[in-house]
Formats: C-alpha cells, sequence, structure tokens
C-alpha cells in the first residue's frame, strides 16, 4: 500500500503541480475575524495542509488521500502551537478513517510507524496510532508489540510512552509469559533502572501467569534484599522493598530479612540513608530494636559530645538530619510525630 | 526604584568571558545570540529593570520616566563612564487622567515608533534562521494611505491587481503604470536570473539617478498640478458623490499622484524628493527599486496579512527581547538591573614613551586598551571585548596620556555623522483614524501640511488588537527627521493638527463632543501624548569596545541591522552573522521533518 521509496527534499514537486492532483482546489486556512499572522510555516508544510483539508473536507477515502496523510505527517510540526493552529491532529484521524474504509494492511501501518517513531519516540500521536493500530490486530500483535517496545527503550530505558504501550500491550494482549525474565535482564544491565524496577513490580502484581503478590513476595524479597546489600545507595529496591508489603504493613514490621539488611547496611556505615529511613518507619509501625540496632545507631554519630538519645527513633531522626541535611526539616518533623517510647 | 533599593544579587560567575554587552536594545541582543551561537561566552547586561533599552515597549509611566531620565545629564560621582542625554525637549501632557489613570499600566508603548515589518524583510529571515520567530507573533497592519493635509486620506494599492481594477484610470494612464510595473519587474527578475530575456532592463545610467527623475521618465509625474486643476476638481466630485470614499481602496488614488504614494509611501523616502538643490536626500533609482520590490515581495507573501506590514503583538520590545532569550539558550548570561560604573583600561602595558605613540593607533592594543568593566555592585568583570549602549561614550583612561586625537576620535565615533534627529510623537486617542480599520499607516509626503515641511512624516496607528493598549483605545506613532530641535518640534505639532482633525472629521457624528461648550460633558479624542527629539547615532567601533546605533528614523529594521552586521563583522571576522538554522526549542524528537529511517 504505502511506497517505501522517499522522495528527496529538494526534488519535492508541489501538490499544485502534480497531475494526480489537478481535480482537487486546496482549501486555505480559516483563522477567522482578527488573525495572527504566522511567518513560520513553510509553503510546502501550508500547500499539503490546503490539500488535505479539502480531502477531509469531502471525505475522501482513497488511496492517494491516504498517501497524502503520510505527507503531512512527515512534516511534523515540532512547534506544539503550530500543531494546534493547523488542526494536525486531523491528519491522524483521518489517516486512521482512510485504513479502515479501505481495509488496508495493518502490519505494514505498523512498520510505517516503526519507521518514524524511531527518531520521534515522544510523539504522542504516533503512540495513539499505535495503540489503535495493535488493537485492532488484537492479540497477534501481542509479540511484534513487546519487539517493539523493547527497541524502543534500548535506545532509551526511560522512555515513558514505550513503558505505557508496553504496559497496555500485556493488560489487552498478552504477553506475561517473559516479562519477569526481561525486567531481570534490565536489571542485570542497569541495577539503577528505575523504570525496570517499576515494571518489575507491574508483573508481580499483576501476571496472571505467577499467583499474585503474595505468592511471589518471598523470592522477590530476597532478590531484593541481594540487590540493596550491592547498592545500598539505590532508592529504587529499597521502594520496591515497601512495594511488596503494600497493604501489609505488619508483614514488614516481622519479616526478619527486612530489619536484617537495615542492620546489615547501618553496620557497613556506609550509604545508610534508605537503611536509617525504612528502620525509623519499622519503628513507627511497632518494630522492636535489639540492642545491635541501638548500638548501630551509636556508631553512626557524628559528635561524640552529644548523647544519643534514648529514643532509638529520635536518634535517629537526629542523624538523618546531619547526613540527608536537604531534608533537615522533614527530619525534624518526624521527630515530633514519633509515637511516645513505652 | 534605584539599584539601591534592590537586594544585593549575587555576584556574577565566572569573572571572564570573550564579550559583554552593555544595554539590551535591538542591534545589542543580535549581536548577543549572534556571538552566543558562534559560541563565545557572553555576559548581557542593562541597567534598567527591563530589557530592550531604547527599542523597548513600556507603560505609560515606565516611558514616562525613562524619557525624563535619558533627557538629563546623567550626574553621578561614581560613574567614571560619561553618558549623554539622547533625548531632548521631552513634552508629556496627560489631557484625561481620570481616565487614563486607572489604565496606566496596560500600555506597551514603543520609544522607537513608528516602526513596522515587511514581510519580506530581512529581519523577518533572520527571526526565522536564529529561532527568535518561535517567541514572537504578528498581526497585519489593514492598510496605508498617504494624507494631503486637507483632511484627506488616499490608499495606497496593496496590489497591482487593486490598481487595474480601477474604474477612474483612463487607458493612457494604465498603459504609463503597467509600461512602468514591467520594466521594474524585468529588472528586478534579470538581476536574479542573470540573463537577458526580453531585454526590459533598466540602464545603469538610469540606476544611478534620482528616483523621482526616472519616475518622471515614465511619465509618472509628482506635480499635481500637472493635471488640469478644474478636470482634477471634476473627478474628485464624481468621486465623493459616487462612492464611499473611506471604504473604497483604490478607486482615486491615481488623481493624488502615483509617483507621490510610489516616493513616500511604498519606497518610503524621508526628504523632500523634488528639491533638486540637497541632492544628498535624493534617492537614487536603485534603491527606489529595491524598495518597490521589498514591498511588492511582502505583500501576499503571508496568510492573514492584508498589506505588506506586519506588526508584533505586545510592542516592538519583544523583538530585543527574542534574540535575548536565543542567546541565553546558547549559553549567555543575561542581568537586569546592572548599572555599569566604568570601563576598565589596561595600564602601564605598552609603549614607556609616549613618543612611541604612533598615528596608526599601535597605541590603541597596549596601553589603555580595554579589560574589562567596574559594575555598580562593585564587582570587576573581565573581557576581550565590548559592546556599549549608545548613551555611554567611553573616556580615555585618566592615568595614561595617549594623545588629544585619539580622544576625540574615541568620543566623535559614535555620534552620527550629520547631526540629523529624529522627532518622535506617542498619542493615545480614544477613536480611530478610520472608522473600522485598526491598525494602519499614514504617510505625509514632505510640503503636505505646510511649506517649510521638508522631510515626510509617517504615523502608525495601533489598535487594542496588539495588545499595545486598553480596547476602545488606539496609539499612534509618528517620526520625522529634522535637522534641529526647532525644526522638529514643528514638525510633530504640525502632525499632531493634522491627526487630530483627521480623528474629529473622520467620526462626525461624533464631532460635537469634541466641539462642544460644555466643559464637563466632553469626551477627549486624545487622552495622552509624548513628544520628544531623538539623537542618532551610528555605532562604530574602537580597538575592542565598540557602540550600538540608536533606533534610526526608518519605518523598518532593514537599515539598523546592516549596521549591527557590520559591527558583528568586525568584531568577529570569522565568524558569520547567523550562520546556523536552529531548530524550534522543543525535544529533538518532535523538532524539523519526521525522518523515516
Amino acid at each position: 500500500m504505502e511506497s517505501d521509496e522517499e522522495e528527496v527534499r529538494e526534488e519535492r514537486l508541489p501538490l499544485s503541480r502534480r497531475p494526480e492532483w489537478s481535480d482537487v482546489t486546496p482549501l486555505p486556512q480559516d483563522d477567522g475575524p482578527d488573525p495572527v499572522v504566522s511567518i513560520a510555516y513553510k509553503q510546502d508544510f501550508r500547500e499539503t495542509m490546503d490539500y488535505f483539508r479539502a480531502v477531509y473536507r469531502a471525505d475522501e477515502r482513497s488511496s492517494r488521500a491516504l498517501r497524502l496523510t503520510q505527507e503531512a505527517i512527515r512534516f511534523n510540526p515540532g512547534n506544539y502551537t503550530v500543531f494546534l493552529d493547523l488542526g494536525f491532529c486531523y491528519v491522524w484521524h483521518f489517516r486512521r478513517q482512510i485504513i479502515e474504509s479501505l481495509d488496508a494492511d495493518l502490519h505494514e501501518e505498523l512498520d510505517f510507524v516503526e519507521r518514524i517513531a524511531k527518531s520521534n519516540s515522544k510523539n504522542y500521536q504516533i503512540w495513539h496510532h499505535r495503540r489503535w493500530v495493535a488493537g485492532k490486530l488484537g492479540t497477534d500483535a501481542a509479540i511484534k508489540e513487546l519487539e517493539f517496545t523493547k527497541k524502543i527503550l534500548s535506545l532509551d530505558a526511560k522512555n515513558y510512552h514505550a513503558w505505557s504501550h508496553r504496559q497496555w500491550v500485556l493488560q489487552a494482549l498478552g504477553g506475561w509469559e517473559d516479562e519477569l525474565d526481561y525486567c531481570r535482564k534490565l536489571l542485570e544491565e542497569d541495577i539503577f533502572n528505575n523504570s525496570a524496577w517499576n515494571q518489575r513490580y507491574f508483573v508481580v502484581t499483576r501476571s496472571p501467569f505467577l499467583g499474585g503478590l503474595k505468592a511471589m513476595r518471598d523470592s522477590e524479597v530476597s532478590d531484593t534484599v541481594e540487590a540493596i546489600m550491592e547498592n545500598p545507595e539505590n532508592e529504587s529496591p529499597w521502594r520496591y522493598l515497601r512495594g511488596l508489603y503494600k497493604d501489609d504493613i505488619q508483614s514488614l514490621t516481622n519479616d526478619p530479612k527486612v530489619s536484617s539488611v537495615c542492620l546489615k547496611v547501618l553496620s557497613a556505615k556506609n550509604n545508610y540513608v534508605f537503611a536509617l529511613s525504612m528502620l525509623l518507619d519499622l519503628l513507627c509501625y511497632g518494630f522492636q530494636p535489639s540492642e545491635e540496632f541501638t548500638e548501630a545507631i551509636g556508631a553512626l554519630r557524628t559528635s561524640d559530645s552529644e548523647p544519643l538519645d534514648s529514643d532509638l527513633g529520635k536518634a535517629i531522626c537526629h542523624v538523618l538530619q546531619h547526613i540527608d541535611s536537604m531534608r533537615a526539616n522533614y527530619w525534624m518533623w518526624r521527630k515530633s510525630k514519633l509515637p511516645v517510647a513505652v | 526604584m534605584t539599584t539601591s533599593d534592590l537586594p544585593p544579587y549575587p555576584p556574577i560567575d565566572p569573572t571572564t568571558f570573550d564579550l559583554i554587552i552593555i544595554g539590551t536594545g535591538l542591534p545589542a541582543s543580535l549581536i548577543s545570540a549572534s556571538s552566543s551561537a558562534a559560541g563565545k561566552s557572553v555576559l548581557h547586561l542593562d541597567p534598567n529593570p527591563f530589557y530592550g533599552s531604547h527599542f523597548s515597549s513600556l507603560s505609560i509611566p515606565d516611558l514616562t520616566s525613562f524619557l525624563n531620565s535619558h533627557s538629563a545629564p546623567h550626574s553621578d560621582e561614581n560613574l567614571t563612564l560619561t553618558t549623554r542625554p539622547l533625548f531632548s525637549d521631552v513634552e508629556i501632557s496627560n489631557f484625561a487622567p481620570d481616565l487614563l489613570d486607572q489604565h496606566l499600566r496596560k500600555f506597551n508603548l514603543d520609544l522607537s515608533g513608528p516602526r513596522v515589518l515587511f514581510c519580506a524583510d530581512k529581519s523577518i529571515d533572520l527571526m526565522l534562521k536564529s529561532g527568535a520567530s518561535q517567541y514572537v507573533e504578528f498581526k497585519s497592519v489593514d492598510a496605508s494611505f498617504v494624507g494631503d493635509g486637507d483632511g484627506r486620506l488616499w490608499s495606497v494599492p496593496d496590489s497591482r491587481a487593486a490598481i487595474f481594477k480601477d474604474k477612474t484610470l483612463g487607458l493612457m494612464e494604465k498603459n504609463q503604470l503597467m509600461r512602468f510595473f514591467k520594466l521594474v519587474q524585468g529588472h528586478l527578475s534579470e538581476n536574479e536570473n542573470n540573463g537577458t530575456e526580453n531585454g526590459a532592463k533598466i540602464s545603469a545610467e538610469d540606476l544611478e539617478s534620482p528616483f523621482v527623475e526616472f519616475l518622471s521618465k515614465m511619465k509618472l509625474p509628482p506635480k499635481i498640478k500637472s493635471y488640469p486643476l478644474d478636470l482634477l476638481l471634476v473627478k474628485v466630485a464624481f468621486l465623493v458623490s459616487s462612492c464611499d470614499i473611506f471604504h473604497v481602496n483604490v478607486d482615486y488614488f491615481v488623481l493624488f499622484s502615483i509617483c507621490r504614494i510610489v516616493l513616500y509611501a511604498i519606497a518610503m523616502a524621508d526628504y523632500d524628493q523634488e528639491n533638486t538643490e540637497i541632492h544628498k536626500d535624493l534617492l537614487k533609482t536603485k534603491d527606489g527599486i529595491d524598495r518597490l520590490a521589498l514591498y511588492n515581495a511582502s505583500i501576499g507573501r503571508f496568510q492573514n496579512a492584508l498589506g505588506a506590514l506586519i506588526y508584533p503583538i505586545y510592542g516592538q520590545g519583544e523583538l530585543p527581547q527574542a534574540f535575548c532569550r536565543r542567546a541565553a539558550v546558547k549559553g549567555c548570561l543575561y542581568g537586569k538591573n546592572s548599572a555599569l560604573v566604568t570601563a576598565l583600561m589596561r595600564v602601564g602595558v605598552g609603549p614607556a614613551d609616549a613618543s612611541d605613540f604612533s598615528a596608526k593607533g599601535r597605541g590603541v592594543e597596549d596601553s589603555g586598551s580595554y579589560k574589562g568593566v567596574r559594575l555598580a555592585s562593585g564587582q570587576d568583570i573581565f573581557s576581550q571585548k565590548l559592546v556599549l549602549d549608545p548613551s555611554f561614550t567611553v573616556p580615555w583612561p585618566l592615568s595614561s596620556s595617549p594623545c588629544e586625537q585619539m580622544q576625540d576620535t574615541f568620543q566623535v565615533l559614535s555620534l552620527s555623522d550629520d547631526k540629523v534627529k529624529v522627532a518622535r510623537g506617542i498619542c493615545i486617542t480614544k477613536r480611530s483614524l478610520k472608522p473600522d480599520l485598526l491598525n494602519c499607516l499614514v504617510v505625509f509626503p514632505p510640503k503636505s501640511l505646510f511649506p517649510e515641511q521638508f522631510t515626510s512624516i509617517r504615523v502608525l496607528q495601533l489598535s487594542s488588537n496588539l495588545a499595545v493598549c486598553p480596547s476602545g483605545m488606539f496609539v499612534l506613532y509618528f517620526s520625522a527627521l529634522c535637522d534641529e530641535v526647532n525644526q522638529g518640534k514643528k514638525l510633530l505639532h504640525a502632525a499632531l493638527d493634522a491627526l487630530l482633525q483627521l480623528l474629529v472629521s473622520g467620526n462626525s457624528e461624533n464631532s460635537s463632543t469634541f466641539q462642544s461648550e460644555d466643559t464637563e460633558h466632553v469626551e477627549p479624542t486624545l487622552l495622552w501624548s509624548a513628544l520628544y527629539i531623538q539623537e542618532l547615532t551610528k555605532g562604530g567601533q574602537i580597538g575592542s569596545v565598540s557602540s550600538t546605533p540608536m533606533p534610526d528614523g526608518s519605518l523598518n529594521f532593514n537599515d539598523l541591522l546592516d549596521a549591527t552586521e557590520k559591527l558583528f563583522q568586525n568584531m568577529y571576522p570569522n565568524e558569520e552573522f547567523f550562520w546556523e538554522t536552529i531548530e524550534p526549542e522543543n525535544s529533538e524528537d518532535d523538532g524539523g521533518l519526521m525522518l523515516e529511517t
């Protein structure tokens, strides 16, 4: 359907000079009574939009109209006001209508989107269009979509559009089987990849193949604790850990693996901000610390002149005020909100 | 508000730059943007609390304060850098304080109006090329007119088609016009194609001759009295009775002399073109043709532009700000409220013996050459080069002893060669010059208002749709070149009278309010006015210090752009003035052509 031959920019023939368009009168834009004079629209872009308006108004759902929408899309207005001014969203909308009317090949359409998405991976219209096409193809498209988002993510690990699309694909079209493995692989490449941790959570909680959060919890906690020990300054596994115990604070407090990793990190006396923060929360949830914890906190004191607060929670806040000074006010407030020591 | 009232700014860091620019007028901002784009480290400061300097658009109180403070010699013992007043004879009158006082801040008044852009101007292309166009939006100037001093406005044609649709043109007159335009068109396409097609070309001799002579040769006579007077009156009477004179575009212009319209309202000549004694003021044919070409290329260039001219929403002050923003994107550091105290000169380096000081100016690069500036904040900042606002003159360093000649050169450098000034006026009115028009240009050719009027007076009316004034009001800018203050004032007052006459007569149903004896219910047409004389400076350069020009008396920015480009080339001979075409500010994913990989 779509020609793969690209016209070289310099040789582009204006639409007004193409014989196949000679029967169409282009429609200029109506900007209303007190219009702004736009100096930035290139003549060929403006002309393409004029011809588009004509076919759109006539509701001509033909193959030449489909090709015209492709030409218009290639102009890709970067300036958002240009996008709104010219009603560019109609181009995508009409393209979808033409595809339906002509019953165009949807796999070729996916290929078209892939070709333009690589250099425009943050364009909302492209992703929306992709989702529409994939939705029409149904579960058959699942593999292709997972492959596609994987490619995009290999170029830009945190592309929100790509992740969002991937999650939609999993839920709407399936393909969960290898997702946890994919997350694990990403984390092997970069343990700090927060998007991968996020996706891991998504899979663990929603995959119909894994049995749910509670069933997965133990193995996940083990993996997470391992990640924490490798890089205690990595905030992602700490957050993940809390997530694993969402809506089940008691289990968090009671899990010896959690309190033990805090103690280990504190004892190492390096990159312990998150460990302290976790321990503080555990205390607030009712955790009963052993002597080892008190000693570990005592060892972290920066100035020996100050006596260690008998209340461990207060002592922790005190340390945090110093080592996380950007949030000193927050830690002061936490101190004021501590439950009274029994 | 003085600088001392403001909280102390953090010190500028780093303290060495390639270039320091003082003042954020349009030329300075262009240099800033271009230098930054070329990779220079630039510090751009302005002593005012706003950007734009003499090119800015200000509220009534800010404009008043700026004009007043820049018309008196600045006496500040801390300032060792001399400033000179560039405005004089400032007359500001508020005729409707009750009405205006609540709206004082709702104005964006140009300090250097009237000023518009032609759609095919160099400044437009520069804005597109540099990316500054993302920050400015324009609206159309609806129409242009020539005023005749008798209260009539004659339409300037906005298209060749309009001329030929005209019913009152005789066949002979149409033929003359056709021949003329064919010749001009042929000449222009000649130059583009470098080939001879019909041989329709203007000779080199003609090109150097005064434009008015050429037009005469083309049978487009300048003098209205070349028409038999009774025939003229008959034609006028016929027109007045047969059509609504204020709503029809071009049916009657030819009677007012095509030549005068071409000279003053299309080619925008400043001086009287029939005063053949002062040859230097005569527009040459080649320049006249160029201006005609600019006008012609401007018409129809942009959709929604009704004629050749457009104006930026929020006022001319948007333009320097747009370029400053581009400069900032490229790394330029900005500071407002940064008053300059003095330029720091290198001392004690160079020829030990003053007699070594060669006439070739070798001494400029050695002893006494520029090294940096001292700011009012007390900080010293150093740079290779300095660009100064036109209000500064740089005194020679106190400790070294240059020859007198160098000192004079420096000070004289920045002043205009022939002491020409611009007389400017601003009015705020409650009515439009033409009932159904919002924005328009009116030109009063030389001698149209009074016999000694040797220069054209141009008037620009802007309405609230440009966000320059509150709804229901209009702003009028007018200017004319003059040789001295009294002449300038006379020009301004004559223009003011003519404009008031137009405002009253054009709204004759309401004229009773203006003429009314009952002063309690009089609603003044003219709400506020400001008249002032502005010095012209051409800008210039000595060693590493440059001075930017003041706004000139032209209607567009072309001459200022040329002067700025020249300054830039002198500063950085190896760099091009805005060489790169810049993509929109958005992320690289959203900009430019969508490539298929």
